[in-house]
Parts: structure tokens; sequence; C-alpha cells
């Protein structure tokens, strides 16, 4: 009779990722959460740290400029990832068509995403200049009035949005270029055999037919805008006054600028919330669409 | 090829001990150690670098220098300090971050180094200016050397103040008047593209706040009564605020509100602004025609004077030592010689940025520095390190009066509003705290 053995290869080979993603992700977050509910101040390490419960959740909630903060956040998102879209949607159905250049412009367009966000935050800071930047300088010679890009408060938030367009556009209308791609070609011409107008073809069949895609392409860029931290930090630093500073930003300004660590956690814990509860949001829409197709 | 490694190696052996005795010949018990200094990126700091050969020369001991940009600088400080890292030797200290520090026990008192027999007897601890070793004093204890400090100045531009025939203002309301007068439109399209007065905008600690405080000063403002109940917003604060925001609504770029210390003397050095209150050693930026279109043109003069007295403001970095420190006694050897007599002395043609008085005077000082040598030494007699308040909260506090000038320069709220509110906010910190 032979004994079968239990191979235990399979759990063995398991454990670096077990203890990687332990390392990396939940012991962060454990702490995190136990920090959260204490009350500290790293520059006075001689108070120690104090359990309060819930408290720096409530201070956050009660504090104006969190609020604020998280208006900033919510008017950054909402904005650059309904811009994004729609311009990359439109430079996806162009790049999807034969056309002569189409393999350079696939290839130039790559450009921005590919470059740092401090690099393209300082770029912009010189086009945005006030005296010495070319877009005021273009303006001028067209007699267009002069911008302060960056210095007025109603247009700070603007400005920060176009930068993020520009860089992020790109990636948008690449992933959807894929999926445009990779349409199967039969609806369209069973649609061309019924007498579609393009415009029908586009609304009944490649709209949803491409919905995976959008689903996909919105939830990347929501999450990324809803953390928008760097471009923030090297455009305005949350300047003038408070009215581009983002939760992120305004998080970093507890965390490393006060050392508040407790109430930056806690703030990051409620920034988790928020965007775990959109993903699944997505990730719902995302599951249905995928079961309606055959 | 194996003769030629056997070659190299023997070559590296060599070398090493040649190194190894040229470290003995030294002499010295620092031989071989090794020491990191953190500093600002600041033309004291490219002095200190250039000397630094010497240093090592004489002490054997092997010196890193990390620069970094101020604000940069200070967050990587305050992190090492939190998470008591012995990665710095030496750090350059804000004076305003004495009080935090020290209440933290994150720096050693240089005292028990004065008395002990590390000290140079040439060390002469009452040639600094007594503001300079005052302000970086918490608690009877000194936390470091001064390294540089400055007050404010007025920078004008002579040529059109004679052309304007223009007194040099003596009160606020007379450099506004100037200012006003200052707006020119040179290129004749119906806007005024060069401007009358320059004054920093940008919303950062240390920043607009740093010219604004002395607006305060000037009408007799304090942030804090004695029971340490914010009153910024009195009266006086509201005088202060209202003032700065008249002079840069009116005569000031129209992207001051983000105008840092760079951008004002930008500014100034491309002719495109009348006059500017800015820290007394960015003078010697003004008159280096190398970086300045306007070198040989300006005039220099004592901060105006609100209802009480003059608006100048006070800032100074001093070199310390943390008590995570490795070699505490290397890195005081190093302080003692960064701000000795003779390294300052020999920084006159840098900058002017001297904080011993005996290098100050110097006829070589005042020759280098002929426009505005003398003042700087009345500028600095005359500005009081207690205009603001000298406490561990301060980085919080400054940061509300910072958004409040901001947010009132951009027209976001009123100065009323903007005063009350941070004034709202800075009594909850204070209460936090414990101070009621």
């Amino acid at each position: 009779m032979t004994k079968t053995r239990r191979d235990n290869t399979p759990q063995w080979i398991l454990i670096p990722t077990i203890t990687f993603i332990l390392l990396l992700t939940t012991f962060p977050m454990a702490y995190s959460l136990y920090n959260s509910v204490m009350d500290t101040n790293l520059l006075k390490p001689y108070l120690g740290s104090t359990f309060i419960g819930l408290g720096n959740y409530f201070s956050l909630l009660q504090d104006g400029r969190f609020w604020g903060s998280v208006w900033h956040t919510v008017y950054i998102t909402v904005s650059t990832v309904v811009i994004e879209f729609l311009l990359g949607l439109g430079l996806a159905l162009l790049l999807n068509r034969e056309m002569a250049g189409n393999r350079i412009t696939r290839t130039l367009i790559l450009i921005p995403f590919m470059t740092t966000p401090v690099v393209i935050g300082l770029i912009w800071r010189f086009l945005f200049n006030y005296d010495l930047g070319i877009i005021n300088y273009v303006f001028r010679i067209f007699h267009l009035p002069q911008v302060l890009w960056l210095s007025n408060q109603s247009v700070a938030l603007k400005s920060v949005v176009l930068v993020d367009v520009w860089q992020w556009t790109p990636l948008v209308a690449l992933i959807l270029l894929a999926g445009l791609q990779s349409l199967p070609i039969e609806p369209y011409e069973a649609s061309l055999v019924d007498g579609c107008t393009p415009w029908q073809q586009f609304r009944r069949i490649t709209l949803p037919l491409l919905s995976p895609s959008i689903l996909m392409v919105l939830l990347i860029r929501t999450m990324d805008a809803i953390k928008m931290y760097d471009l923030i930090y090297v455009l305005t630093e949350g300047g003038p006054g408070t009215v581009t500073e983002t939760i992120s930003y305004y998080l970093y300004v507890i965390g490393f600028k006060l050392f508040y660590t407790g109430r930056a956690a806690a703030g990051s814990y409620i920034l988790l919330i928020i965007i775990t509860l959109i993903s699944m949001l997505f990730i719902k829409l995302l599951r249905g669409q995928y079961q309606e197709q055959p | 090829m194996g003769k030629n490694i056997f070659r190299s190696l023997l070559l590296g052996l060599v070398m090493v001990l040649a190194i190894q005795l040229v470290a003995l010949a030294a002499d010295n018990q620092f031989s071989g150690v090794q020491i990191t200094v953190q500093m600002q990126d600041h033309s004291a700091t490219r002095a200190i670098q250039k000397l630094l050969p010497d240093f090592e020369k004489m002490t054997g001991m092997k010196v890193n220098l990390v620069i970094l940009p101020f604000s940069a600088m200070k967050e990587k400080q305050l992190i090492e300090l939190a998470s008591r890292n012995a990665t710095y030797d030496v750090i350059m200290l804000d004076y305003r971050d004495v009080a935090g520090y020290g209440e933290a026990r994150w720096m050693i008192d240089l005292g028990q180094y004065i008395k002990g027999p590390l000290a140079d007897p040439n060390l002469k601890l009452d040639d600094f200016l007594p503001t300079g070793v005052q302000s970086l004093t918490w608690k009877n204890k000194l936390y470091g050397f001064p390294f540089y400090i400055e007050s404010t100045m007025l920078m004008y531009r002579k040529d059109l103040y004679d052309a304007n025939a223009l007194k040099v203002p003596e009160n606020w309301d007379e450099l506004y008047a100037n200012a006003l007068k200052l707006n020119l439109d040179t290129n004749k399209d119906g806007q005024v593209d060069f401007y009358g007065c320059t004054l920093r905008g940008l919303r950062a600690v240390g920043y607009n706040d740093y010219i604004y405080n002395g607006f305060l000063k000037s009408f007799g403002g304090s942030y804090f009564d004695d029971k340490w109940k914010p009153i910024f917003n009195n009266e006086n604060g509201m005088k202060a605020l209202e003032t700065y925001i008249k002079i840069l609504k009116d005569c000031g770029p129209p992207s001051v509100a983000t105008f840092g210390y760079e951008e004002v003397m930008q500014e100034m050095m491309q002719n495109k602004t009348a006059q500017v209150i800015d820290a007394t050693m960015l003078g010697t930026w003004l008159e280096d025609p190398e970086k300045s279109q306007v070198a040989g043109k300006n005039g220099y003069a004592m901060v105006p004077k609100g209802t009480v007295q003059r608006g100048n403001s006070f800032f100074g970095m001093g070199l310390g030592i943390p008590v995570f420190s490795k070699n505490p006694d290397a890195a005081y050897k190093f302080i003692e010689w960064a701000t000795s007599e003779q390294v300052e002395k020999s920084f006159i043609n840098e900058g002017a940025f001297m904080t011993r008085s005996s290098v100050l005077n110097t006829k070589e000082f005042k020759e280098r520095w002929p426009l505005f040598a003398n003042l700087i030494i009345d500028s600095l007699a005359d500005a009081n390190i207690t205009y603001t308040p000298i406490l561990p909260e301060w980085r919080e506090v400054a940061d509300f009066v910072s958004i409040a000038v901001s947010t009132a320069l951009i027209g976001e709220k009123t100065p009323k509003e903007a005063l009350d509110n941070a004034a709202a906010e800075v009594e909850k910190v204070m209460k936090k705290a414990g101070y009621y």
C-alpha cells in the first residue's frame, strides 16, 4: 500500500507573497487605523499619545478647512473625469480611423502621461506665469485679457483641472482606442444591412459594446483624481488662500507640516472609505455589463 | 591582464596607506570621523562649502554636506528628529523652532560644550549680536550658534525717486503715496506695467507672514495678550493687514499672491517694480550686475514706521546638534569653526548675512557693501525677536496667519473676516495645547 503524502509545496511557495502583502499592506493599514484613534503630535513627544476614540474623525468633520478640501476634490474629480472622458472618446474615435499620420500621433500623445507629475507641474507653472509665461504672452499678441492663472481664487482650481486634463486625456484615449479596436465587426455589418445611420451605429452599437472599457477608464481616473496631491504640491501648494487644497494635500499639511499623525491617519481612512465606496459602485456596474453580454 | 589587476590593486593599497598617513599627520582626535551636516541652500552655505576642504584637512574629519531648499530641509529635519534618527550630526536651526525642539529635548545644550575642554579659547560668544544668541536660546539653554541673521529693509529705485523728486518714506502713508506715483505705464498701452511696490504674497509660513509681521509690529500689534488669547485681529492687526493689502492691491503686480522672496527680488532685478521690502541680505542680489538689470540704481533705507515703530522683521538660523548624533564632539567642532570670526570674515565677499559684530564693524565689510552695510547694522539693532511669539505651537499659529493674509489679499475674505477666522482657529490650537 502506498501512502499518499500531502504535498505542501503550494503553501510554501505562497509564503513569500503572503509575507509581502502582510508587511506592505495589512500592517500599515492596521497601524494607521491604530494611529487614527490616538491623539499624537510628533512635534511634542513629551506629551505622548493618548487614546481618544473617534475624536480625530470628529475634529476633521467639524473642520471647515477639511470640508473645503473635500469640495475642491469633488470639483476636480468631476470636472477632470468628465472632460477627459469626452475628449478621450473623441480622440479615440479619430485615431481608430485609417488616417495618414495616425501611428505617429498614437505615439506622440503618450508623452504627457509618461512624464513625471512633478515635472509637468513645474513646466506648467512656467507656462502659467503671469508676466513671463508663454500663455499670457500669446494672449497679449491677440489682445486678450491677461489671466492670473494661479493667483486668482476663481481661476486657480480651473488651471489645475486644465493641467490634469492635458496630462491624462491621452491615457483615456488609449484605453478607449484599445477597446474600440477589439470590437467585433459583425454587428456593424448587420447594422449597415438594416440601414443604420452612423449616429445610430455609435449610439446603439459602439457605446454599449465599449461600456466595459468606459467604466474601467472612469474607475481608474476617478480613483486617481480623488487622490490628487503632486500637481497641487508643485503648482499652487494649496494656495492662494486654501482655494486649491485637495483632501490629500490637506492631509499632507496635517501629517507632515503640523505632524498630527493621528488626525492625518483618520483623514486617510475617510478618504479610503470614499474611494472604496466609489470603486464598489463602479465594479458593480462593470459586473452588470459583463453579465448582460452573451 | 592579471598583472594589470595586480598593479592597480597595489596602487590602490598604496593610496589607502597614503591617505591614512596624511590623516595621521593631521594628528587629531577626529581623524577618520564622518559627520553629516544638513543645511539650507543659501549663499552662506555655499561659502561654507568652498571652505570645507580646509576644515577637513585641519581636523581630519569628513563632512557630508546635505544641501536642501528651505522648506524641504525643514520637512526632512522634522521627520528625522521625530523618528529619533541619527541621520544628521549638525542641522540648521530656524530660530522659531528652538522652543519646540527645546521642549521636545531634541537638541544638545551647547552650554555644556562652551564650558567644556573642547571649546576654542577664541570662541568669543559675546561677539555674536545679542539678538542672534537670544533667538537660539530657550529656557536658558543655548541650542545653536548663530549662522546667519537678517532683518528687513526698504530697497528702492534711487534713479526714479530722484527723477520724480520723491522723498525716502518715513511711514506707510508716504510709502503708499510714493508707490502710487511710481505705478508706470512704460509701453503706453494704457495699462500699468511697472509697479510701485512689491511685497511677498505667497501663502506659506515664513513667506507672506514674514513681511506682514513687520507691519503688525509697526502698529503696535501682537499675536497674543498676556493670557495667550489671540489679539492679532484687534484694531492694530486690522490696520496692519489693511495697509499691507492696500499697498499690494493698488501698487503691486497682479500675480503678487504667488510671490515668495525670489519672485519679489526678480521683479526688482528685472526692472518691473520701483521698491520692495525684503531681507537685508538680498541687497547683494540687486547690486550683482550679472543677475540684476538695476545694479547701481538703487537706494536703501530703514523700513517705514507705522503708528508705533518701524516695521522691520527679524529672521535667523543657527547651527545645532541633535541629541541623536553619534559624533556630537566632532559636530561641535564643526559648528564652532563654521561660525567662527575667521570664517565669517572670509564670507564678506559672498554676502551680507553676518552674525558677529567684530565682522559687521570691519572696514572690509563696510567697503564691500557701502550702500547698506551700516543700514544692516542699524536694522538688526532695531529688530526685536519677540515681535512674533516664541512658542512650540508657532508653526500652526503662523500657518493660520499666513492663510489670513493670503485670503484677504485675493479678496476671498475681507481683512476682518480673514483675521477673525484665523484668531478663532488659533484659539482652538492654544486651547488644545493647554494654555487655557
